[in-house]
């Protein structure tokens, strides 16, 4: 059967439910039912958290608590919401990927390779971008601009951090190839 | 659902993953389809019948 172009929604879905392989009816179905827990668990928060954030307004709480209250709930509902969503993917097996034969099997090899390659690459990026930002605004040292940019301790320390992440995915998400 | 899948892919020599693979499924859900545990839609059903080159009576209907 010839295989479907996926649009971005479906591509976005797949990213944010972590589903490797073809999204089918059965993961769609499935997806849709985690989906809705999700949600009613969150309208249910958020309905709680306006109803709280109401009353510690017209009772004068100090504002900055209030703040970080509701911070470090939405911090914590995230975490709960996300921890949900991966057991459930996880228990389902949902994000487990089908080779047909060995052909299949080295060529979905070698694209996680790609994939793998492409993600320690991202994560350097990014992780250098967040601590150059960090090391400028606190930059006790007076160091240059350069200096910062060009550190080799730093840079090697994310560059080891960035090959870790590489490895660990690929042998994670290989192990979930069934041949 | 019970149904007659198994049976007659079986009978026609065909791997899970063949059919999986001719319909543009995955072998979970085939496998889960096989066993009842799930209820492919209309149209899923259509498609595994012309794979088998069967129909809907014979693979679905009072199993």
């Amino acid at each position: 059967m010839k295989k479907q172009k996926e649009s971005f929604y479906v591509k976005f879905i797949k990213y944010l439910y972590n589903i490797n392989d073809n999204f089918d009816e059965y993961k769609r179905s499935e997806v849709n039912r985690i989906g809705n827990n999700a949600f009613m668990f969150l309208i249910v928060y958020f309905w709680l958290e306006t109803m709280s954030f109401v009353v510690l307004v017209f009772s004068s709480f100090d504002l900055t608590d209030m703040l970080s209250i509701i911070f470090f709930s939405n911090a914590l509902i995230l975490f709960i919401i996300m921890s949900y969503i991966s057991f459930s993917i996880y228990k389902l097996k949902l994000d487990h990927i089908d080779a047909y034969d060995d052909m299949d099997y080295h060529l979905k090899l070698k694209k996680l390779k790609r994939k793998s390659i492409f993600m320690s690459l991202i994560f350097f990026i990014i992780e250098r971008l967040s601590t150059f930002y960090l090391d400028y605004s606190y930059n006790t040292d007076n160091l240059s601009l350069i200096q910062l940019i060009f550190s080799p301790r730093a840079n090697i320390n994310w560059f080891i951090g960035a090959v870790s992440v590489g490895f660990i995915y690929y042998f994670r998400t290989k192990s979930k190839i069934n041949k | 659902m019970n149904n007659k899948v198994k049976i007659i892919r079986v009978s026609k020599d065909m791997q899970q993953k063949d059919l999986a693979l001719k319909v543009g499924i995955s072998r979970q859900t085939l496998s889960l389809i096989e066993k009842g545990q799930y209820n492919p839609s209309l149209k899923l059903c259509v498609n595994i019948a012309e794979a088998l080159d069967s129909d809907l009576n014979t693979l679905f209907w009072k199993v």
